[in-house]
């Protein structure tokens, strides 16, 4: 008993937020980058390879994303035997889409583009925030589907706001809202993580589900996580025009 | 860093087990729960919007008018950014009675709203204070006020945008002190009353003068309302005028009217320094207006039309650029052009009923107006308008539904008449798919259980109809008084019931209680007056004050509700508007008072609901509103001794006044009751209640009906139209010791295969549609806990066992719903380039899973939760089970041909690929690479004898092979759930031999050429030409 009580107590003191109060951004961004696994091994990892499955109107796709400092990223998924490739090389945004009819490698759209560059940030887009100009605002405490969360809203001054939640219980991110404009349209989208599982170093989302305007547009499942395997920076590299 | 996450684990456990040891302690009585236990149980808003509804304040962004914002009276706020194109509602967590909107026009993200109906006839809402929003309605922040019940004007400094003038009008239907004109100078954390006269009289209007901000006109009216009267006007009314920013105060009276004054409204002219316009409600009511910034008054006009019912009426907007323009929005909108004197009615195809008028500063021909009829624009002054289609702000009365297949929903609506829409509809539920039954304020609309063409409904003041929709015929069946019998009182909402074990029976109650058997051709009176019949409750002649307004709105001491016993048809429930609630138990030989039984009501109060168990039938259920006397308290009472005993139910969880309670057919303790504040559900007969918030708004609850074939509850909403929850059975087996589980299991409703109806046409943007009900089959839980950590998925079985698919698993708190499509998986047709509708939906839709038990595993964490889901045939099915049978073997079959010709097709494919790559990689002019690009043209000339070639055609060629001809039957033998067609099922045989005979082509020219060219493949040291095998084609996706 007695010992039960002491990690309690202990519990309790590394939950001090579960009296639930309000914050500063950067109190909140500390507590969430902790609940990841801490700065220092965030900042540790050179590379990432991870596997799964991008399920989408009934259809299942694997996949597979790798990631290479600083800031290279490329997502290989099997559309129906065809390899459909996208990638991040630092400067541009290039995909193979033979959907699309082409094997050609062609650039991608400067609002896709500015989407595969925030994924490509491996540390997250909240670690040295202030270096990458953005900024960031304690918004308050919320709920999202009945859970108690802290809203956190980062803007990267680049036509992209985010709306961060972490529970407030564990201060992991559980949802991230954005209203994407696409040809004067705006889509709301909010991507909801779970599935949290121990991964090297870190407590990592192993699902995620985006919704479009409140309909769920697709499901990831990562089933496979390895972290500073060997890279070869070739793959980011965009193939020349056959 | 793994030490710690273990340690924050144990933490929470151990924290858990002794949260649990507590509470094993005390026993839990009933079922205690909250708002997030509904979780994913959605309910949706089917409309209508064709006639969209009351709007009661607008404001657009000076500097972009394509931003505007638009306050439904009792439909929340609505936001534009498109020139009112398309809305969104913003305010849906909030108090959904809007009085009025202001937007900070300097920093235009801001805006502040005032809540609460001013507009105050008998059926408005109440509001909760001031918000403000200042991201651009995102997010509002409450900035108090929270007494005031209504507020009807914003002013905003346009110098120093911190202060604010908020014009509360106060209480309608008692006396209290918070009115008058508040204002704040640090954006709204404190407020200050800087003008008040006494607990009668509020601040109906604040106007500030733009090139002189410390000036501001503000008008004080002194009104009350009571259940069977409304008096508007008295000494505490008047016009004022303050020079210092609100500190002081000057009555003006300088050629304004004497005597006693009622509803003021006044504006400045921004045109024109100096010009001020006023109406003014007196015994004579005229149109004012001053030259000298209100020293002096004229009276410019007395136009009868431009006088009709000032309290309601009371809007004056002055052209922002012409300072002898001036509008005044009533009944029609009035306009003038020589300053006042003389006013004409707008015109075009629009409703009456006007409160709201934005005029453009910048171009003052484009203005938005708000109607009883909602949102329209104009480019020419209001010579023509273009109607908004997209706000569904209906306000219900009554709803009531039928048991078509799918079945319809039925309702009154205030200002806009009765009508009917559909549950569901090809498309989703539009404007268009809304038939109105009839005119008037709308009430109870009821359809004949025994004749589907045959609607009851009414219009205001007890005006019952029998309407046959084939023929058009209806015909006016309220009783009419014979001589030697008193008048007959008519509610304006006049109740109409049906007996439910004998639908023949209809009801319908003035201060009597009739009955008809013959669908309202004759009547039986079955009471003595059931009311009071107190005269001093009988005023409603008289109604109105100062200007006579009596429109049977006020019409008092009748009966309010009425309803038949499910299970014993002589037991009649009858309540009234002036607090009698009585019961017969012989048929209406007797009757029995019973509402004096419960010592916390007081005396007198309207009974709003009572609702007779269907369980028992010496139980009963009542609501009792009091808002009309002042009284905003929650009452809910339940008896068990049909009267003589009864159980308060109300509990601290429930918010607003009380309209209705309806108690589930099949779950004795589940009850729904709707407030002004929203919908409340119970699980355990009233002990606990939740506010069912998350999704829906907290609009008022008037009316609410379960549909008892469908599970379904149907919400009637004043302000936000009608809405159904789609399946409530998930709350019906919702218990205490589920609710202390980590996950509790829920059963799922039997599914089947439905074909569904598409629509073929695109209305634009603006134009409201609704989505269906879910077809899919559901697997419900409930999670006590969001869940964070660990997998968590759902397998899904056939029903021989094996394996057929893996769901994401819902993870929110409270009740969770997976949808299944009850598909298997699609074929493999590799994407060709073709706009053909059927090979798209051959490769995106599955096979219908067939009739069977499913069973489903869901995994979270380590533990693992089984259940099962049957898939049953369709009740509306024409077709034989012989018949589905052989269709469904049929599409097994088709499908497995399917697989074998795709596979040809793309292991021929590769081959061929890979042949010419190889082939490119070697030197020109090598003789392998010749022998293997004659290889790969070989292939491709076989290729192309069965199936088009998608990497050959550019464009669409429309070219069919066996292949594309074999997708597209398929598709048809799909797309059909009873016996195919002979001929479909001739071809069958014929597409067999056909795939056998390419099959051997194939795997000859195989044998004889393959060998040989990977032979040399080999002396080169070149890697060999592979065939796709047929498992590994298998196991590929899609």
């Amino acid at each position: 008993m007695k010992k039960i009580i002491m990690i309690t107590a202990l519990a309790a003191a590394l939950l001090s937020a579960g009296v639930v109060g309000a914050m500063t951004a950067d109190e909140l961004i500390d507590k969430s980058l902790e609940a990841q696994g801490g700065l220092d091994n965030i900042k540790a990892v050179q590379s990432i390879k991870a596997t799964g499955i991008f399920m989408t109107m009934g259809m299942e796709f694997p996949f597979t994303m790798t990631q290479k400092r600083p800031g290279l990223m490329r997502v290989d998924v099997n559309i129906n035997g065809m390899e459909m490739v996208q990638v991040w090389d630092g400067e541009t945004a290039w995909t193979i889409n033979p959907m699309a009819g082409s094997a050609e490698p062609q650039d991608m759209s400067p609002v896709e583009a500015k989407s595969l560059k925030t994924q490509s940030d491996m540390d997250g887009m909240l670690v040295d925030y202030k270096k990458k100009g953005y900024t960031v605002e304690y918004i308050g405490e919320d709920e999202v589907e009945g859970t108690a969360v802290h809203h956190l809203k980062l803007d990267t001054n680049d036509d992209l706001v985010l709306d961060m939640y972490f529970d407030a219980e564990y201060f992991l991110l559980i949802m991230t809202a954005a209203a994407m404009t696409v040809d004067e349209q705006t889509i709301n989208t909010e991507t909801y993580t779970s599935d949290f599982k121990e991964s090297g170093n870190f407590i990592a989302a192993h699902a995620m589900e985006t919704r479009m305007g409140g309909q769920v547009a697709n499901n990831i499942v990562i089933e496979t996580i390895e972290y500073d395997i060997e890279v070869d920076d070739a793959i980011f590299v965009k193939p020349s025009a056959e | 860093m793994k030490t710690w996450i273990l340690l924050l684990m144990l933490g929470t456990v151990a924290m858990a087990a002794t949260v649990a040891m507590a509470a094993d302690d005390e026993v839990v009585d009933g079922i205690p729960i909250d708002s997030a236990v509904f979780g994913a149980l959605k309910a949706r808003g089917i409309g209508p919007a064709v006639m969209s509804g009351r709007i009661a304040a607008l404001d657009a962004v000076a500097n972009d008018p394509r931003i505007v914002y638009a306050g439904a009276a009792t439909g929340g706020i609505w936001k534009s950014d498109d020139g009112a194109i398309s809305f969104e509602p913003v305010f849906d967590d909030h108090c959904q009675a809007i009085g009025a909107i202001r937007i900070d026009q300097a920093r235009p993200d801001t805006v502040w709203a005032g809540t609460g109906e001013i507009w105050v006839r008998n059926s408005v809402s109440v509001g909760d204070g001031i918000y403000k929003t200042t991201n651009g309605g995102e997010s509002w922040q409450h900035m108090g006020l929270g007494e005031t019940e209504r507020i009807g004007h914003i002013a905003i400094d346009p110098v120093n945008p911190d202060i604010v003038y908020a014009a509360a009008l106060g209480h309608l239907w008692n006396a209290n002190e918070e009115r008058g004109l508040y204002k704040t100078v640090d954006g709204g954390e404190t407020w200050d009353k800087v003008l008040y006269v006494d607990e009668n009289t509020g601040c109906s209007d604040v106007s500030i003068v733009p090139g002189a901000p410390n000036m501001l006109f503000a008008s004080m009216w002194d009104f009350r309302r009571s259940p069977d009267f409304f008096r508007s006007g008295g000494p505490g009314s008047g016009l004022y005028r303050s020079h210092d920013a609100g500190k002081t105060w000057e009555k003006l009276t300088n050629g304004l009217p004497e005597g006693e004054l009622g509803r003021i409204a006044v504006a400045v002219s921004p045109a024109q320094p100096g010009r001020i316009f006023a109406f003014v409600e007196s015994d004579d009511s005229g149109f004012y207006r001053s030259d000298d910034m209100g020293e002096t008054w004229q009276r410019v006009s007395d136009d009868r039309g431009v006088k009709g019912r000032p309290f309601y009426f009371s809007l004056v907007v002055p052209d922002p650029v012409d300072p002898d323009r001036v509008y005044k929005p009533g009944f029609v909108i009035w306009s003038s052009t020589d300053a006042g004197e003389n006013f004409r009615g707008l015109g075009g195809w629009v409703h009456v009923d006007y409160h709201a008028l934005w005029i453009d500063p910048n171009d003052p021909t484009h203005m938005y107006c708000g109607n009883d009829g909602g949102v329209y624009v104009t480019y020419n002054r209001g010579g023509s308008w273009r109607h908004c289609k997209d706000l569904p702000v209906s306000q219900f009365y009554r709803i009531a539904v039928d048991q078509e297949r799918p079945f319809n929903v039925y309702g009154g609506l205030q200002d806009n008449g009765s009508w009917r829409g559909p549950s569901r509809s090809p498309g989703g539920i539009e404007n268009g798919d809304w038939e109105n039954m009839g005119g008037g304020d709308g009430f109870c609309t009821i359809p004949d259980p025994q004749d589907p063409s045959i609607v009851y409904w009414e219009y205001q003041g007890g005006n019952v109809s029998r309407r046959h929709l084939d023929t058009g015929d209806n015909k006016d069946i309220q009783p009419k008084p014979q001589p030697g019998d008193p008048d007959f009182r008519w509610n304006w909402n006049t109740p109409i019931a049906l007996g439910v074990e004998d639908p023949s029976r209809l009801y319908l109650g003035s201060q009597f209680l009739f009955r008809s058997t013959d669908r309202g051709d004759s009547w039986e009176r079955i009471s003595d007056d059931l009311t009071t019949d107190d005269p001093k409750l009988q005023r409603q002649l008289q109604s109105g004050g100062l200007t006579v307004d009596n429109t049977t709105a006020e019409n008092h001491c009748a009966i309010y509700t009425i309803a038949e016993s499910p299970l014993d048809q002589t037991v009649i429930w009858a309540g009234t508007d002036d607090g009698n609630l009585q019961v017969t138990a012989d048929d209406g030989a007797s009757w029995s008072e019973v509402s004096g039984k419960m010592k916390d009501v007081p005396d007198g109060t309207w009974v709003s609901c009572v609702e007779p168990g269907s369980h028992d039938r010496a139980t009963a259920f009542v609501t009792f509103d009091g808002h009309r006397r002042g009284d905003k308290t929650p009452y809910v009472f339940r008896t068990d001794d049909l009267g003589k005993t009864w159980q308060p139910l109300a509990t601290d969880a429930l918010t607003g006044h009380c309209h209705v309670i309806r108690q589930d057919p099949v779950n004795p303790d589940l009850l729904f009751l709707g407030t002004e504040r929203g919908l409340f559900i119970s699980l355990d007969g009233g002990k606990h209640w939740a506010h069912y918030n998350e999704d829906f708004p907290q609009v008022s609850v008037r009316d609410l009906v379960i549909q008892t074939r469908e599970n379904a509850l149907v919400i009637g909403t004043h302000g936000r139209g009608a809405w159904i929850m789609d399946d409530i059975s998930p709350l019906r087996q919702i218990t205490a010791e589920g609710l202390a589980q980590d996950v509790f299991m829920l059963d799922s409703p039997p599914a089947y295969q439905t074909t569904g109806r598409g629509k073929q046409h695109s209305p634009g943007n603006n134009y409201f549609v609704a989505g269906n009900p879910s077809r899919d089959a559901k697997i419900i839980y409930f999670l006590k806990k969001r869940h964070m950590f660990g997998d968590m998925y759902i397998e899904i079985y056939q029903p021989d066992g094996t394996f057929l698919k893996r769901l994401p698993a819902g993870k929110r708190k409270g009740i969770n719903v997976v949808d299944w499509r009850m598909r298997l998986k699609p074929p493999k047709v590799t994407s060709a380039g073709t706009l053909d509708p059927m090979v798209q939906y051959a490769g995106n839709v599955g096979p219908a899973a067939t009739e069977g038990t499913y069973a489903y595993k869901m995994v979270k964490g380590k533990a693992t939760y089984e259940g099962a889901i049957e898939v049953v045939a369709n009740p509306d099915s024409p077709h034989s089970a012989e018949d589905r049978l052989l269709q469904q073997e049929t599409v097994m079959r088709l499908y497995g041909l399917l697989e074998d010709v795709s596979y040809l097709a793309e292991a021929m494919k590769q081959v061929r690929d890979d042949a010419q790559e190889t082939a490119d990689d070697l030197e020109e002019g090598d003789g392998l690479a010749k022998k293997l690009n004659t290889f790969a043209d070989d292939v491709t000339v076989m290729k192309g004898t069965f199936t088009v070639s998608e990497d050959e055609v550019q464009g669409i060629s429309g070219e069919r092979q066996m292949r594309e001809n074999l997708i597209r039957l398929y598709a048809s033998v799909s797309q059909y759930s009873g016996r195919p067609g002979e001929s479909q099922l001739a071809a069958i045989p014929v597409y067999e031999e056909g795939i056998a005979e390419v099959r051997g082509e194939w795997e000859a020219f195989l044998d004889e050429r393959l060998g040989d060219l990977n032979e040399r493949l080999a002396n080169q040291e070149i890697e060999a030409l592979e065939i796709l095998s047929e498992e590994e084609y298998r196991e590929r996706e899609g």
